[in-house]
């Protein structure tokens, strides 16, 4: 900008020389003037506007990232409570899984259905066919089982009777059977003595 | 004049100023040069927050890897007494969810403590209620906490609790496997260090230290949890019907020697040890000898049968009294004289007849099988409080002793070292360590625990000869027809011995057990229940056959071992 003032002000001083050169003075004289700078009002406008929109659209975006970032925090904190809660309630849903399967709850229950555990275990040999073991039907304890819950109460009393029809002919297992002779014939009046001499069996 | 006045003025100024300026210079060059280290660290140190960060306690899971003993988040309810503001309003609202009384909770409200526990160890969803709750006119309860912690629980309800053990309040075992591998399971607990703002909300990028806890190591037992329990309720209702002090059932593989169920009876509830007492804390299997009886008499066959000094046939004459070294012995009936093979002695459990059989030996020679058998040694289990029992060395024998030994009393074992001396016998002479712990695995890798020692105790025709033998006891002529398990060959030996007491250091009720294992002819399975002074009990056979045959019966159907589809050799019991 003042290069070219300058640069305008030593043509205007050129010009002006000429005529001296001339010596010819008098009115005629010409005034010496600066040239008008040629685009000092080169419109300002644009330029604000563009400054504006560049820093209102960047406090824009800057404003949305701190929203973006606010927001996201916001679904952590939510997403982190809610695996939270999750993870509790998978720890209470196996706690409870873990009561459920308990031995002691399972055999509970199937002897509430009128079941009773197998004495007599059997296996089928796939190779020649052959059933090893003495399969034989379960004996239903004779009477129905303290703890009936009410759910499964109905179908206790069947479940037992049937047990006990298929059993009914026939006598009690071998081992009893032979148990209770042996018991009988025995004396079950033991002998203390202060050395061990031989009363053990 | 006026041009000097400000001069002068000016000059006055700038001197002030640097007099001043100087100061703040000299406490500037105190502050960040002298003092700073020291400042610096007050400064992080009203920022900083040191947390220890719980390593968790691994898990004790049984041979197939269900929970014996797991460790669960849980929250500790805490209460600030000087901010409850009112103590009965809070307490019958907290009374319903921490099912407490009300009175209790309110007394436990009211008081200027800073710091009371309300409830310990509940869980996160209780805690949650909790949070939920309000008081009229305010949101929440104000002066209740919650304390993060977590908490041992023993899934099973007191399966194989003998043997888990259990943990104290502060979380560190106190008893069972919890003890002997507390270092293993507790891990090591790491510890944060960073800064903290004003507002207490941690300052990222700040002095940050972190040591990651390293959790604890998941032990897995060679127990199987299934055959524990039938073991366990199998003996606590025979204890329980006759009466008897404790009884233990023991379930081995015999070529392994993993021990899938070690029972007792009386036992405690691992969530509340406290509630049991003393004695019942440990493992009777473990931790009590008493003598062994007709049992021990495997020992006495074993030896005389691996030196050749009898067959299963050999007659042997058997009177009704035999005196030795001063002192009458007896069999536990009175009887004519009778005519039994050797297997018949072992069958009807003839005292007479065993040590009649042992002096061809020399009782001098059962000791170093007794020793081998692994009487009176360490089972190698190490579990607290382990009792190894006692053989009398040979030098400190009186008359007596070389008389009593052949029919197992003299010296006491523990119930897992009788049922090793069986699993000896099952596993064809060759005596493998019991083992409890099968492995143990940390982020994944599993490793497992070497295998037992090995010793050839006897040999496998022995081992087998003795089996064979130990069938007539469940045979028409034995002592334990009612320790049957149909279908299958069973093989095992019945003892009703003395029961010597040390509160009277005599000898005052009996022991009753029955081991066995089963098929006969390639035992996979040993099963060893014994009783401890029953009242009114019969026999070793009649007390703890029928619980043997249970166990077993319901151990082989559970581990799918069919029945070997032999038939037993039938050997004679009464010479011709």
């Amino acid at each position: 900008m003042t290069a070219r003032t300058q640069g305008t002000a030593a043509v205007a001083r050129h010009a002006g020389t000429a005529p001296r050169r001339s010596s010819r003075p008098g009115p005629l004289r010409p005034r010496l003037a600066l040239v008008p700078p040629m685009h000092a009002t080169a419109p300002r406008a644009p330029f604000v506007l563009l400054i504006g929109a560049l820093l209102s659209s960047g406090l824009g975006l800057l404003l949305f990232l701190h929203t973006a970032l606010a927001e996201d925090s916001f679904r952590l904190e939510r997403l982190q409570a809610s695996s939270a809660l999750l993870a509790d309630q998978e720890q209470a849903l196996e706690q409870s899984l873990a009561r459920q399967a308990a031995p002691g709850r399972l055999a509970g229950r199937a002897s509430a259905l009128g079941m009773v555990p197998s004495e007599n275990p059997a296996f089928i040999r796939l190779s020649d066919g052959r059933v090893l073991g003495k399969p034989k039907a379960g004996v239903a304890p004779p009477p129905p089982p303290p703890p009936a819950p009410s759910p499964s109460a109905s179908a206790s009393p069947t479940a037992s009777a049937k047990a006990a029809g298929h059993s009914g002919g026939k006598p009690g297992p071998r081992a009893q059977g032979q148990g209770n002779r042996n018991r009988a014939g025995q004396k079950p009046t033991p002998h203390v003595e202060a050395t061990p001499t031989g009363a053990a069996r | 004049m006026r041009l000097a006045d400000g001069r002068r003025r000016l000059r006055g100024a700038v001197m002030l100023m640097l007099v001043l300026l100087s100061l703040f210079a000299g406490r500037l060059v105190q502050l960040q040069g002298l003092d700073a280290t020291a400042y610096a660290d007050e400064a992080e140190a009203s920022r900083l927050r040191s947390v220890t960060l719980p390593a968790t306690r691994g898990e004790i899971t049984d041979r197939n890897g269900v929970a014996l003993a797991t460790t669960v988040a849980a929250v500790n309810v805490t209460a600030d007494q000087t901010l409850v503001t009112d103590p009965a309003a809070t307490a019958r609202a907290l009374s319903p969810v921490l099912h407490q009384g009300v009175t209790d909770l309110a007394s436990t409200l009211t008081g200027t403590d800073r710091f009371v526990y309300v409830a310990k160890g509940v869980t996160p969803a209780t805690w949650r209620e909790v949070l939920a709750l309000d008081l009229p006119g305010t949101t929440g309860l104000p002066g209740i906490f919650g304390e993060q912690t977590s908490k041992r629980v023993y899934p099973g309800s007191g399966t194989a609790a003998n043997v888990v053990g259990f943990v104290g309040a502060d979380g560190s075992g106190l008893g069972g496997l919890e003890l002997k591998l507390n270092p293993m399971l507790a891990g090591r607990s790491g510890h944060a260090t960073f800064e903290l703002s004003a507002g207490g909300s941690r300052i990222p990028g700040a002095h940050d230290q972190e040591q990651a806890p390293v959790p604890g190591r998941d032990v897995q037992l060679t127990i199987d949890r299934d055959i524990q329990y039938v073991a366990q309720e199998a003996v606590a209702r025979k204890v329980r019907e006759l009466h008897a002090k404790s009884g233990t059932v023991i379930v081995m593989d015999p070529r392994t020697g993993d021990l899938l169920a070690v029972a007792t009876y009386p036992t405690f509830d691992p969530d509340n040890p406290g509630s049991s007492p003393q004695a019942d804390l440990g493992d009777r299997a473990l931790n009590e000898v008493y003598e062994p009886g007709s049992t021990g008499k495997i020992v006495t066959a074993s030896a005389l049968i691996q030196r050749h000094v009898v067959r299963p046939g050999t007659p042997i004459t058997v009177p009704n009294r035999l005196t030795r070294a001063g002192k009458t012995f007896k069999d536990f009936e009175d009887h004519p004289t009778e005519h039994l093979t050797y297997t018949g002695t072992l069958a009807q459990s003839s005292n007479i007849g065993t040590i009649l059989a042992a002096e061809r030996m020399g009782l001098r020679h059962l000791y170093p099988f007794l020793r081998k058998f692994g009487v009176g040694k360490p089972t190698g289990l190490q579990m607290p409080g382990e009792n190894d029992g006692s053989v009398p060395p040979l030098a400190s024998w009186s008359a007596t002793t070389g008389y009593t030994l052949p029919f197992g009393q003299g010296y006491s074992v523990n119930a897992v070292q009788m049922a090793s001396v069986f699993a000896t016998i099952a596993n064809d002479g060759v005596r493998v360590s019991p083992r409890l712990v099968a492995g143990t695995s940390a982020g994944g890798s599993f490793h497992p625990t070497p295998a037992s020692s090995r010793t050839r105790v006897v040999s496998a025709r022995t081992a087998s000869t003795v089996r064979r033998m130990l069938e007539a006891v469940l045979g028409p002529d034995g002592t334990a027809p009612m320790a049957r398990v149909p279908g299958y060959r069973v093989a095992g030996k019945t003892g009703t011995a003395q029961r010597f007491d040390a509160t009277c250091g005599c000898y005052r009720g009996y022991t009753m057990s029955f081991l066995g294992m089963a098929p006969a002819d390639a035992p996979k399975l040993v099963v060893a229940v014994t009783l401890q002074d029953p009242k009114g009990a019969i026999g070793g056979g009649y007390d703890a056959g029928p619980v043997f045959a249970k166990v077993m019966s319901f151990a082989l159907q559970s581990l799918r071992i069919p029945p070997t589809g032999t038939w037993s050799p039938g050997l004679r019991v009464f010479a011709k």
